[in-house]
């Protein structure tokens, strides 16, 4: 699913603000080692988990932490919103990979949509998994990949 | 050697390398920046540790800017740059490549962490990708991030002041925006609005607004008749109330707009023009937030 083309304007929204609040989720980490939990990111303001207008007028979803990754072996921590109200719009899962402390950029963040907007949280986090599921893996399209367009059109 | 004399050259050899010491502690590393939001984004990461310095003049329009030899000059003392890269500050590859700095000055592209989005409206499906990051609040945070962190990894020892100072900055841009959301949080459910041009897209979408129609096919081309006819057409049926024009670049199409369709016309900051200040990015980011509020309100 490519961020640009594939998402309509809900689920674009939501990505878009999904990614700026993976890098403040990655700082809080490495700052306070813990994984503040989705009500935590609400009082801080930071969308989508924010309860603002963009919030409701992107379908309310529930936002949730459903697995933190070990302060010691690493793993996966997952950020799940479901239940969105407006037409169409997806399930969001926000994904940290294979987490260790003081390693934040060596470490990627996936978002995943599910067209179920009431998906439920996954049992694994496997992307095999995740795919057997329901889930699709958002491919945004960054500023990084627009130069490389420009980059192959420059005479 | 006499006493004296040696006690006198280790005070000459202390003092040499104490000046040395001092030059080279003072030797500031010089950024480069294209746009305004970047010269306040950078000024705010950096503090006094580096000199920041704008390659065009600021009251310019960068569209088709064609570079001039103080340009060339400036690029070529520099240490490293911070562009867009994909809109807007195209003229900053011809001067690179003109200083001779294309293959050894670092280049760090603002939002090549940040998630694209196309241009607003309708336009036959098409989806064309919008380089406006830089009128944005979350998208300004990210880019923020990005720059720190550049910048981080070209001067290691202030790796960490910058990334606290971007941290801060991020903050305040966060409150900025939340000032903006808490104010509107009673409007704004059925608002419709049409922009000038393409440039608030990011803005519009972080604010949970819809860009209902975009005027211009391009940044500082006016439509054909059949294309204004059609978008006032577009405005019409999707019972737009508001149309948002561009405060540096005025034209009489804004009024026809408001003519033929009704529509209360407003005026956003581009925040690309006048003087570079570390401030400005937040002063006409707050100027725009209050013209938006006062759509909201008034409609």
């Amino acid at each position: 699913m490519n961020s640009l083309t594939s998402l309509n304007e809900d689920d674009q929204a939501i990505h878009s603000a999904l990614v700026v609040a993976g890098e403040e989720i990655g700082y809080l980490n490495q700052d306070f080692g813990d994984w503040p939990k989705a009500q935590e990111l609400d009082e801080l303001l930071i969308a989508p988990f924010y309860k603002d207008q963009f919030w409701s007028q992107h379908g309310e979803l529930n936002w949730d932490l459903i697995r933190a990754a070990d302060y010691n072996h690493g793993g996966d921590t997952g950020y799940l919103g479901n239940g969105g109200k407006q037409t169409g719009q997806s399930a969001f899962l926000l994904l940290f990979r294979h987490r260790h402390v003081g390693a934040t950029y060596a470490n990627q963040i996936d978002v995943w949509i599910h067209r179920d907007p009431a998906a439920s949280r996954p049992t694994e986090t496997k992307a095999e998994s995740l795919v057997a599921a329901g889930w699709r893996q958002v491919v945004m399209y960054s500023g990084a990949d627009e130069l490389e367009r420009l980059k192959g059109k420059a005479p | 050697m006499s006493r004296k004399f040696a006690t006198l050259l280790s005070l000459l050899v202390c003092a040499f390398f104490g000046l040395a010491g001092q030059a080279f502690a003072q030797k500031k590393l010089r950024v480069g920046v294209t746009l305004h939001p970047y010269y306040s984004f950078v000024a705010n990461i950096v503090g006094d540790r580096m000199e920041i310095v704008p390659v065009i003049p600021g009251e310019v329009n960068p569209h088709g800017y064609e570079p001039g030899p103080d340009d060339i000059k400036r690029a070529s003392t520099l240490d490293a740059l911070v562009v867009n890269g994909i809109g807007h500050d195209e003229f900053i590859f011809k001067i690179v490549e003109a200083a001779g700095r294309k293959d050894n000055l670092p280049m760090i592209y603002a939002n090549a962490s940040v998630a694209l989005i196309p241009i607003g409206g309708e336009r036959n499906g098409e989806k064309i990708v919008n380089p406006h990051t830089f009128v944005s609040t979350n998208g300004a945070i990210q880019q923020v991030y990005e720059i720190a962190r550049r910048l981080g990894e070209i001067d290691p020892p202030n790796a960490t002041f910058y990334r606290n100072n971007g941290r801060d900055y991020g903050t305040r841009i966060r409150r900025l925006r939340a000032d903006f959301m808490q104010r509107i949080a009673s409007h704004g459910k059925d608002f419709r609005a049409a922009t000038m041009h393409a440039g608030y897209d990011y803005l519009f979408q972080e604010f949970g607004l819809r860009v209902a129609a975009v005027i211009e096919p391009r940044h500082g081309v006016s439509p054909t008749a059949r294309q204004l006819a059609q978008t006032l057409e577009d405005i019409r049926a999707a019972k737009v109330q508001v149309l948002f024009a561009e405060q540096y670049f005025g034209g009489n199409l804004a009024e026809t707009v408001r003519r033929e369709t009704g529509v209360r016309v407003y005026t956003l900051s581009h925040i690309t023009d006048g003087p570079f200040t570390a401030d400005k990015f937040e002063r006409e980011m707050r100027e725009n937030i209050d013209t938006l509020a006062r759509a909201l309100e008034e409609q």
